[in-house]
């Protein structure tokens, strides 16, 4: 009764260093900034984000649609952040 | 670490957050202060769209109403009143194995036509407030089992409804609300729904609980409608400082006066909780109320589902000077129901 299964993984892979972002925390990461509403279309779509987001950093997150406005066109779907 | 989906500033509304799984969501000391008890979804205005989500290990919540005063951060904006803002949709999503609660509302929601107006009742029960009405939150179909706390918890509102929930397995209560505010009776419920004190899957903490299925208010105009109880049927031994002696103690289908053990709340008790359809598996739910701390409240019975004594009757603590001929307070009733039950003449 506690179990969740997802898929974690996808063909389509963004990741920050393997190497270094695990042990120093800090990974990579996506923002989408441009000022006014409708002023730009951010689309991401069964991609497999990992070694992603910064620890202790405001801001630095794996997604991010930042103070933009309304976004109509734009999603975020069928990701996996692990 | 720290929330896993947030809305961060207040001001956005009209976000559609569907059919996500998000499990182990970490706090964090160097975040935001909220990351410190992080959410799956934190939500911090009102008019967004979650629905269909599964959220899971938490170290504190699954879904967060953290509604704000106004929009904050660089959004900031004080014609924008989020706790007071209409819910965009909370349907069919699943919270479970949380540090504390599965569904959280702290502090405030009371949605109403004009967030950054006053509600002024005007006195007249069928038009209640004719300048700025409230506008329902309804909260469905939530599923929310094994957290360390409560399946949902409600802390200030107005015309918010829990309906259709399922709770199992939770360590403080399926649900609760703190305070009901700003609102007359028939607005703030919880309606249908199915609470189940311990299931055959769960774990040693649960066996060393005393949990309710439902905690009501330390304020009137509550009213809990068709909601069905099961499995509450097992003790534990506790040190009971009146006799001074081991006894055993029982959880409760119904509990009483919210956070009125804590020494912050300044309200203590004599409320009226109205009920009604109500269901107690007879066969696993021995003891239908468990009174807390200042044992004051007073259950209204529509229809005699909780009292089995008719229409319009009554079940409250048992003090002596309730020991009325209206009343029947014999050890099988003070055992079922906690208290005393009285007749539809009071």
């Amino acid at each position: 009764m506690r179990a969740e299964v997802g898929l974690l993984t996808r063909n389509v892979k963004y990741q920050g260093d393997p190497e270094t972002s695990a042990d120093n925390q800090y990974g990579a990461h996506i923002m989408i900034h441009s000022p006014g509403d409708e002023s730009c279309v951010g689309r991401i779509e069964n991609v497999e984000f990992y070694n992603v987001g910064q620890a202790f950093k405001l801001g630095r997150y794996p997604i991010h649609f930042h103070m933009i406005g309304t976004v109509h066109q734009s999603y975020v779907r069928n990701n996996a952040i692990w | 670490m720290g929330h896993a989906i947030f809305i961060e500033d207040a001001a956005e509304t009209k976000n559609l957050i569907e059919n996500n799984l998000l499990v182990d969501t970490r706090r964090s000391w160097s975040l935001l202060n909220t990351d410190q008890t992080p959410a799956s979804i934190w939500i911090t205005h009102p008019d967004n769209i979650i629905r269909g989500n599964h959220a899971a290990g938490s170290d504190r919540y699954s879904y967060w109403y953290d509604t704000q005063l106004h929009a904050m951060g660089p959004s900031f904006d004080l014609n924008v009143c989020p706790e007071n803002s209409k819910i965009g949709e909370f349907r069919d999503n699943v919270a479970h194995s949380n540090g504390r609660y599965g569904l959280r509302i702290f502090h405030n929601l009371i949605p109403r036509e004009f967030p950054c107006q006053p509600m002024v009742y005007s006195g007249d029960p069928e038009n209640p407030y004719p300048d700025n009405p409230p506008i329902m939150a309804r909260f469905e179909n939530l599923v929310s089992y094994k957290n360390g706390r409560n399946g949902a918890i409600a802390e200030r509102v107005g015309a918010v409804q829990f309906i259709n929930f399922k709770t199992a397995d939770n360590i403080l209560a399926g649900m609760e609300y703190s305070l009901t505010e700003d609102i007359i009776d028939g607005y703030a419920k919880i309606i249908g729904g199915v609470v189940i004190g311990k299931t055959s899957n769960t774990e040693e903490a649960l066996d060393n609980s005393l949990p309710h299925g439902i905690i009501t208010p330390r304020t009137e105009n509550f009213s809990i409608e068709g909601t069905r109880f099961f499995n509450f049927n097992w003790s534990k031994n506790i040190w009971d400082g009146e006799t001074s002696k081991q006894m055993d103690a029982f959880p409760g289908a119904l509990g009483s006066c919210s956070h009125c053990f804590h020494p912050a709340a300044t309200d203590s008790g004599a409320r009226e909780v109205r009920v009604s359809g109500l269901y107690f598996d007879e066969a696993t739910v021995p003891r239908r109320i468990r009174y807390g701390f200042p044992y004051r409240v007073i259950f209204k019975d529509e229809d005699g589902s909780l009292t089995e004594a008719g229409p319009m009757t009554w079940a409250t603590a048992h003090w002596k000077h309730l020991e009325q001929p209206e009343c029947s307070f014999d050890e099988a009733t003070i055992s079922r129901y906690g208290g005393v039950i009285c007749d539809e003449t009071i």
